[in-house]
């Protein structure tokens, strides 16, 4: 078992973090990961350059390893991998890697799910489009809030 | 710089703005010794210093928008949350409702607005998250 549960302010590779989860894997029969993008238009349709995600010294990091180790606990899963950009995001790189293995695929898909819809709702960031229209600060949707609320 | 241990009242209270924003050249502080300094420092990822009096209070994302990633509050040792947050409300009206709704942190645990912020606090006030 490991949980892996990283901040990362300078670049996120999906590959890099695939392959370190997947050779902690061996054994395991499913990996299922997630990699969300900074998208390059917001809600109202306004060109999006980049996000800008403000994070906490402390509590950011730690909302990401309770989230992580939360997952490891709740679901049959071997390994949980969360990597979290900070900083400014271009848009259309990566902003979040989530992935688990596990020895049935079930239960990597279910961790896989539960990361994310905690990590979009829960995580210490603060999240701002910059772009053609003035820069607006993003704060969890209803569904957002609906899906963690899923988890009980 | 006053130094007032127990509180602070009109005309006792001194915000010097550490971050560059738009709203941080219009802050109405009404207050002879307000003077703005290093608009483009980082957040200081140490223990706040606290030197006669002296509490820098820090801001995050909307917050750190508007007011600045810190300001310092000169006589604000030994007040409450509750007296820090009501005249940073007043101080900086744009962003009175943000401050309302965020929630206050010394040394990375949550306090009430009842809880007295100490000369070697250091005081954070985090607007709801969004989220990743």
């Amino acid at each position: 078992m490991s949980v892996v549960a990283h901040l990362e302010p300078q670049s996120l590779d999906p590959q890099l973090e695939l392959a370190e989860l997947t050779e902690a894997a061996l054994g395991d029969g499913a990996i299922v990961t997630f990699v969300g993008l900074a998208r390059p238009e917001s809600k109202e349709g306004n060109a999006v350059d980049a996000v800008v995600l403000d994070h906490h010294p402390t509590l950011t990091r730690q909302s990401l390893e309770e989230i992580a180790v939360a997952c490891a606990q709740r679901f049959d899963v071997s390994h949980v991998r969360v990597v979290h950009r900070c900083g400014t995001v271009p848009a259309g790189e990566p902003i979040v890697f989530a992935g688990a293995s596990s020895i049935h695929r079930r239960a990597a898909f279910e961790a896989a799910d539960y990361l994310m819809d905690r990590l979009k709702t829960e995580a210490v960031f603060w999240k701002r489009e910059v772009g053609d229209a003035a820069a607006a600060w993003v704060e969890p949707t209803e569904a957002d809030l609906a899906d963690r609320d899923r988890w009980g | 710089l006053q130094f007032l241990r127990g509180g602070f009242g009109a005309g006792e209270l001194s915000l010097f703005s550490h971050d560059e924003s738009p709203d941080a050249r219009h802050l109405d502080l009404s207050l002879d010794d307000t003077k703005t300094v290093d608009l483009a420092a980082p957040r200081r990822e140490t223990e706040a210093t606290t030197r006669y009096g002296v509490v820098i209070v820090r801001f995050y994302g909307r917050l750190a928008d508007s007011i600045g990633s810190e300001v310092e509050l000169a006589g604000a040792s030994g007040c409450s949350v509750g007296e820090v947050r009501k005249r940073l409300a007043e101080s900086h009206v744009g962003a009175a409702a943000a401050i309302e709704r965020s929630r206050a942190l010394i040394a990375d645990s949550f306090v009430s607005d009842e809880h007295r912020v100490g000369e070697c606090d250091s005081l954070e006030f985090l607007p709801p998250v969004s989220g990743g």
